[in-house]
């Protein structure tokens, strides 16, 4: 099947996320807001009874989507991404995106494309765009 | 007292200390299995890393912590700065095992009117410099100050 203006991409969807890979992040990006890791926190500023997920990690759902799309994670060339929301422990979420342009450059076929993650309840939380090199090997394989 | 607008203008240009930043296969691990992503090979040297590692590394090796980042705009975490968007762009993919170096710097800071108020955009930018002195990736991002008041 041909990557065409308007293709569809495979979205990445979350099922739950995990509180606890929260702190594992945390731990690795040095980041002390406990919102991330500690509930009584987040209550005391009046933000729920959840834990809030990391910026990075949110991101990182919209490239996995991308990577596993592409086939590798060298092929994601490009990402710009505007946070608009919040996601919370235990929150499903799904990263989705379409084709908006097909171009060579460098060698490479790119394919420029609108992302964005979801809340399962429809509160919007990432939306922007990304370029990635495709090639014959995706198409014959959509 | 408030920070002014000439001062926030003035912070254009400032420079980061910057360091190197490498992604040990360890860390590569962690991240990836938190982020639920994908594994690529064994994680050994020279696999590809996830491409957040441009924001991870730009971030890790800016050379300051987030707390000095506020205070050079007379803000706090208590301010409640928050992140404005992220864009990164892939030169050549980042491996694992590799070492960086960053340098960063601001790059643009406005002064704007919102529904729920004044705030300030605050623009920073970082290069990733490889082992062969290449530049590997740029990461431009940006955080939002309110600002109560001015």
């Amino acid at each position: 099947m041909p990557i065409e203006v308007g293709t569809p991409i495979p979205p990445f969807e979350v099922a739950a996320v995990s509180a606890e890979k929260m702190k594992t992040m945390s731990a690795l990006m040095h980041d002390s807001n406990p919102i991330h890791f500690d509930v009584q926190s987040v209550r005391a500023l009046g933000m729920g009874d959840r834990t809030i997920n990391q910026g990075p990690s949110n991101m990182a759902y919209v490239i996995n989507m991308l990577a596993i799309w592409a086939g590798s994670y060298g092929r994601v060339r490009d990402f710009r991404l505007r946070f608009i929301g919040n996601v919370f422990a235990d929150d499903a979420l799904r990263a989705s995106g379409t084709v908006t342009a097909l171009r060579r450059e460098g060698g490479h076929r790119l394919a420029d494309c609108e992302v964005r993650l979801d809340r399962a309840d429809g509160a919007k939380v990432l939306l922007g765009s990304a370029t990635v090199i495709v090639d014959d090997a995706m198409e014959a394989a959509a | 007292m408030s920070f002014s607008l000439e001062q926030l203008q003035a912070s254009v240009g400032r420079a980061f200390p910057g360091g190197e930043y490498v992604i040990e296969p360890w860390r590569a691990w962690l991240a990836q299995d938190a982020m639920l992503a994908p594994t690529q090979g064994d994680f050994a040297q020279g696999v590809e890393a996830h491409p957040v590692f441009v924001y991870f590394a730009a971030i890790g090796a800016m050379g300051i912590g987030w707390d000095e980042l506020f205070a050079w705009f007379g803000a706090s975490a208590a301010d409640g700065p928050m992140f404005g968007e992220c864009a990164v762009h892939v030169e050549h993919p980042l491996a694992v095992g590799a070492r960086y170096r960053v340098d960063g710097a601001i790059v643009s800071a406005e002064r704007k009117q919102g529904r729920s108020g004044c705030f300030d955009l605050v623009g920073y930018a970082f290069t990733l410099t490889d082992g062969a002195g290449r530049i590997a990736a740029t990461c431009r991002n940006s955080i939002v100050f309110p600002r109560r008041d001015v």
